[in-house]
């Protein structure tokens, strides 16, 4: 067997369009959801085969950024905190997709601490760091939602595949990071 | 780090979200609400003979004497609440038969944003003879007898979008809808005037019992709205946000005062408004259902929210798909006699874009993800709109909004 998920995506779509969709002219409730779910499946036909990569690097991102901001400014770091960043990764290639996760969402509400109860003093490494992250991030949420017709010029936005690729091979701590004014 | 699960919140989980942020008390009744009933089974659309039952039950209470509903309707649309289009016969007055077509509207399980049936009532009741409005009739705020909190409405004629658009917007909403040259003038300065006219509206007389009234001359305007959202994020966000954060620092860093307190539509754009295309005259204003006396600066930065606009024929981008920037800042400070600040202008832009951002991007997430809403599919689609709004959001805070 050749497993493909995007085929069977594609294949429900165009059942959908051909078939379903002319016969409901008449019923715009439905035909307003089955249209929906025509545009549902094409963009998931697009992103489905990257949540994993996707999730992992949010993970790895998120990591990275914990871990330097605990290094630059340990004062800053609760003891919950102090203990996640320093506790060993494992082999989370063996993790699964749900496990990574929570993992990563509960590191992320981490960092909202971080960011609400130990503010980042002036000229510290980590806010150019911060918005690097925060850059990569809104590039994974843009491309993965590139096909809703919501987010501003999609056609410009390169597709999920290619997101995460150049941020797998170009790690959080590697890039260039924004200039940012500070705060007020 | 153990995280709460946000679709059975306990009461004393509930309770510390409800001392954490300051809301209006009917904002709060619909918050809480929504967080008790999330605790429950998946929410079910209504099966169209339960749902004519109990608006028979409903309209027994208020109408004396015989009556008919006709033919019952779900409607397309509606992302928020629920609505059901029916004709009703009965009697008037002087015992002649009458038929009228009425709308339903009713709060969902969840969607893509949590309001109050009895603010939009009153609101929408208050706005008529000030701007074209549909006629209100009835509301159910518990949803006691309808099952769920519900309005019922007069319907109006016009449409949201022109048959033949400008430019293509969103078909959900009407986000970005645009309009042909020949419509574009008399809408564009009904939609103006009829702004100012809801900002001048002497909204001290008028029975918004539902309504906490900020005091003028302090920050408690500007509070009070970002206090709503943060609550909303806290009760919906799948996960935090880099972003969120930073934004909801800077704008408790920048809170304004509100010189005066006038009616907010707080939803006012292309999209909800009907107009008659052979007139060319608005018909309704729609959508009050986050209306709120505050700034007239955050129905302004709404209104002139890039997300809206669509292009003319040479490119140049109109506030709405209706007019330039310019043109509508001279008509609006023409019409109203008030004169625009442009700090508050953008400390506006920054908590519309942070509200968009976690109604789309939180709200409609978690609608879907408990199985609580009317419309899951749309649900899951549309949080393209809170993730476009989050990109904008930090360009916003990047390029000048921390610097303020």
């Amino acid at each position: 067997m050749k497993p493909d998920v995007k085929q069977h995506l594609q294949s429900m779509a165009k059942a959908l369009n051909e078939i379903v969709l002319p016969e409901l002219q008449d019923k715009p409730f439905a035909l307003e959801q089955a249209n929906l779910v025509v545009a549902s499946l094409n963009l998931l036909a697009e992103v489905q085969e990257h949540q994993f990569a996707y999730v992992r690097q949010e993970f790895d991102d998120t990591r990275s950024l914990l871990a330097a901001w605990r290094l630059a400014h340990p004062e800053g770091a609760d003891p919950a905190m102090q203990q996640i960043v320093t506790a060993p990764q494992g082999d989370t290639d063996t993790q699964g997709l749900g496990e990574l996760a929570k993992t990563v969402t509960g590191d992320k509400a981490r960092l909202r601490i971080l960011m609400d109860k130990a503010p980042l003093p002036t000229g510290s490494p980590i806010e150019p760091l911060l918005h690097s992250y925060i850059e990569r991030q809104l590039a994974r949420e843009t491309a993965w939602l590139r096909l809703t017709g919501f987010i501003p010029d999609a056609s410009a936005i390169p597709a999920i595949a290619n997101v995460l690729d150049s941020q797998k091979n170009t790690p959080l701590h590697t890039t260039d990071h924004p200039t940012y004014p500070p705060h007020q | 780090m153990a995280l709460a699960d946000k679709r059975y919140l306990s009461d004393p989980d509930i309770d510390r979200i409800r001392s954490a942020y300051r809301v209006e008390r009917t904002i709060d009744e619909a918050l809480t609400w929504k967080l008790r009933r999330r605790r429950g089974p998946d929410y079910r659309l209504p099966p169209m003979a339960e749902l004519q039952a109990r608006l028979q039950a409903f309209l027994l209470r208020q109408i004396a004497g015989p009556f008919d509903i006709l033919d019952l309707q779900r409607l397309s649309g509606g992302g928020s609440k629920e609505m059901f289009r029916f004709g009703l016969r009965r009697n008037d007055e002087q015992s002649r038969p009458i038929e009228e077509t009425l709308i339903l509207r009713m709060t969902p399980g969840e969607s893509i944003v949590e309001t109050h049936r009895l603010r939009e009532f009153q609101i929408i009741a208050a706005m008529a003879g000030v701007v074209p409005v549909p006629p209100v009739l009835w509301v159910d705020v518990d949803g006691t007898v309808l099952g769920n909190p519900g309005m019922l409405c007069g319907l109006v004629e016009g449409v949201a979008k022109p048959k033949v658009a400008q430019h293509e917007g969103g078909s959900i909403s009407g986000i970005g809808a645009g309009f042909p040259p020949a419509l574009r003038e008399p809408l564009f300065e009904q939609f103006v005037d009829y702004l100012a006219s809801i900002h001048r509206f002497d909204w001290r007389s008028a029975a918004l019992t539902a309504f906490d009234t900020p005091a003028a001359g302090t920050t408690e305007a500007a509070r009070l709205g970002l206090e709503h959202w943060s609550r909303v994020w806290e009760e919906d966000s799948l996960e935090e946000h880099p972003v969120i954060t930073l934004a909801r620092q800077w704008l408790k860093r920048n809170l304004p005062v509100a010189d005066e307190i006038r009616v907010v539509h707080n939803d006012y754009r292309n999209g909800n408004f009907l107009f008659n295309e052979d007139t060319r005259e608005i018909t309704a204003i729609l959508d009050w259902e986050l209306a709120r006396l505050g700034d007239i600066h955050e129905d302004l930065a709404w209104v002139l929210f890039p997300g809206f606009a669509s292009p003319d024929e040479h490119g140049t981008p109109l506030v709405c798909g209706l007019g330039t920037r310019e043109a509508f800042l001279e008509r609006y400070s023409r019409a109203s006699g008030i004169t625009v600040d442009t700090e508050k202008l953008h400390f506006y832009t920054v908590l519309n874009l942070y509200k968009l951002a976690i109604l789309g991007s939180a709200t409609n997430a978690r609608a879907a993800a408990d199985r609580q809403s009317h419309l899951d599919v749309m649900m899951n689609f549309s949080t393209g709109l809170g993730y476009g709004a989050l990109a904008c959001l930090y360009q916003i805070l990047k390029t000048g909004g921390a610097a303020k």
